[in-house]
């Protein structure tokens, strides 16, 4: 799943067409709009960095992410290349003087620069890199949900220190210039996602069952499902194991002593 | 992650990340020049970078980064119990870069340092004056190479030929520079020295292959080792840590042979022996980062703050693994580890 936030509805418009993605009525501080099919839950946060952390932390709080989830955070920013479609590799929080660094382990092709978020819009010329009003309180925010290598901030640059000639319309029209950037990079997030192994699971009913008839105590517990975990990762054929000791009869114990003695058997054939 | 599209990566060192304080340093520009296509990222303090919360060690070793620094404070520092000090009294270790190119699942690296990001402190020179302060009041046995690979890197810092040059003609200093690499060139454009002992880790192929990534086959690590032996360098065998797998005495048996048939036992200085242990602390990190790795997910036996096999395990495979290397080396030359401190039999 790819968590976005955008801060302007004309800088999520092109995914909501794209991915036909649904408003969430029930969301009523911030526009939702969320499609389960695509993999996509994109809140519109509006612009400045306390609506950012707000919006981040009520999106993640209501749908709380998993390992696997991104976060994903686009729209556009003053800079000197206008038009042009940036990967943030540094964020910069102006008030603060601090750094964050997005984790940057996938290639997404794009050209990179460091964004420094300020706490009111420019109207001076940017010389260097971008500057946008978001950036490092997403980050700060997603944080708390996502690993840092799981936040992607990708930006448009709609003009150069002069936003109040840019309107909702060229806007539209900025990130509709990038969609074949930007989509891709979306569907990509989602496949890796998809083959990223997950966590072996250790079969509980056999953990259970053999608890029981082990009469095991919960530190007795805990080791049985590591050594089954083990065995599951190392692939040992526990399953077999078990099954051969049931029926030679020596795992329904009748005591917790001779379920003490069956426990350290079983942990010798295992290995 | 083995399954990953390998070109969903970035690839390694793509991006370096180089403190401002030392962009100007004549090796930051010489380590920089090694990778002309890499996006260069200006940090105020490597920690900003290495320490930021949330890294996927796993993941990273993937996509692995660069970050060049300066290190201040404390350079060198006392070994830790659980290392084999080879009768050293004044045994201590320093790391002048943090985190290796290989990427070995059982590695402490990966639960002692929240980051896979290979950091290079270029303030040599500065390890190198607290060396000498140091062993102005006595002989020190200093590992130069625990918590990274420096002949690995060789190629790009320059360490291990720095050190080794350093340690010449220092008689009250002993370095040693552990390796898991294979690369030969760097003894062929030596000279051997009497201080300096190259400590080559060697585990068998199926270790290699299921727990060691990105580490040269072990038939390369052996004709490293021979070579070095052979042209006069001091040369230590490491069989530590010895891992379990299924079937180990046979693999173990396997590779034993293949190392003293190329490498003359009366050649090495002596051997390392000693079945995997780590903190307990340590392997609760690599647990949450690696939870597909068999090895780190073990059921090891915790005894006061320390991982190690279960006891019998654990003694099964150091004195399998000593009685058959006493029969090429003899036991003088075997040093065994055990908690006990007493480490040579």
């Amino acid at each position: 799943m790819v968590y976005m936030i955008t801060a302007l509805y004309s800088e999520a418009q092109i995914f909501i067409e794209q991915y036909h993605l649904k408003k969430d009525i029930a969301n009523t501080k911030f526009q939702v709009f969320f499609r389960e099919e695509a993999k996509i839950r994109l809140i519109v946060s509006g612009p400045g960095e306390i609506a950012a952390a707000a919006a981040v932390a009520s999106l993640c709080t209501a749908y709380p992410p998993s390992e696997g989830d991104w976060l994903f955070h686009t729209g556009v920013c003053a800079g000197p290349k206008c038009g042009e479609i940036f990967l943030c590799n540094k964020l910069i929080e102006q008030a603060t003087g601090k750094t964050f660094y997005p984790d940057l382990l996938y290639r997404c092709g794009l050209q990179e620069s460091a964004i420094t978020t300020e706490s009111r819009i420019r109207r001076e010329r940017v010389e260097e890199g971008l500057v946008d009003l978001e950036a490092c309180a997403v980050y700060q925010a997603g944080a708390y949900f996502f690993h840092a290598h799981r936040m992607l901030f990708v930006k448009i640059v709609s003009d150069n220190g002069d936003p109040g000639r840019v309107s909702a319309k060229q806007i539209s029209r900025y990130m509709q210039a990038h969609r074949e950037r930007l989509i891709p990079i979306l569907s990509m997030l989602n496949e890796i996602t998809d083959q990223e192994r997950k966590e072996p699971s250790v079969q509980e009913e056999w953990i259970r069952r053999l608890s029981g008839d082990l009469h095991c105590s919960k530190a007795m517990e805990d080791s049985l499902r590591q050594y089954l975990r083990y065995a599951c990762l190392a692939g040992i054929d526990a399953a077999a194991v078990i099954r051969q000791m049931y029926q030679s009869d020596l795992l329904t114990c009748s005591s917790k002593r001779e379920g003490k003695r069956r426990f350290e058997e079983l942990k010798t054939r295992l290995l | 992650m083995k399954n990953l599209k390998q070109d969903y990566y970035n690839a390694a060192f793509s991006h370096i990340y180089v403190e401002k304080a030392v962009a100007d340093h004549v090796r930051t520009k010489m380590i920089l020049s090694c990778f002309p296509s890499a996006s260069v990222i200006e940090i105020d303090h490597y920690k900003d970078v290495f320490c930021r919360r949330g890294q996927d060690c796993g993941k990273q070793h993937r996509a692995q980064k660069l970050i060049l620094a300066e290190k201040k404070g404390k350079l060198i520092y006392r070994g830790a119990p659980v290392c084999q000090n080879f009768g050293n009294e004044r045994f201590y270790y320093t790391s002048c870069i943090m985190n290796c190119i290989y990427d070995c699942e059982y590695c402490y690296l990966k639960g002692m340092y929240p980051s896979a990001n290979l950091v290079i402190f270029v303030n040599l020179e500065d390890f190198f004056e607290e060396v000498r302060q140091l062993i102005k009041r006595d002989s020190l046995y200093l590992c130069v190479s625990y918590d990274t690979d420096l002949i690995a890197l060789e190629k790009i810092a320059g360490y291990a030929g720095a050190w080794c040059d350093f340690a010449k003609g220092r008689e009250n200093l002993k370095i040693e520079v552990r390796t898991k690499c294979a690369h030969k060139q760097f003894f062929g454009e030596r000279e051997p020295s009497g201080n300096v002992i190259f400590a080559f880790t060697l585990s068998p192929g199926a270790v290699a292959a299921a727990y060691e990534h990105f580490v040269p086959p072990l038939s390369e690590r052996i004709a490293c080792a021979a070579k070095a032996a052979r042209l006069g360098f001091l040369v230590r065998l490491c069989f530590d840590p010895i891992i379990y797998v299924p079937g180990w005495q046979s693999h173990y048996q396997e590779m034993l042979d293949e190392v003293f048939a190329a490498v003359d036992p009366e050649k090495i200085l002596d051997v390392s022996v000693g079945s995997f242990r780590i903190a307990k602390d340590y392997l609760k990190n690599m647990r949450r980062q690696t939870p597909d790795s068999a090895v780190v997910w073990f059921p090891y036996q915790n005894d006061a703050g320390y991982c190690h096999y279960p006891d019998e395990l654990m003694e099964k495979m150091e004195q399998y693994l000593f009685s058959k290397l006493e029969q090429w080396t003899g036991k003088e030359k075997i040093f065994l580890w055990n908690e006990t401190g007493k480490q040579q039999l």
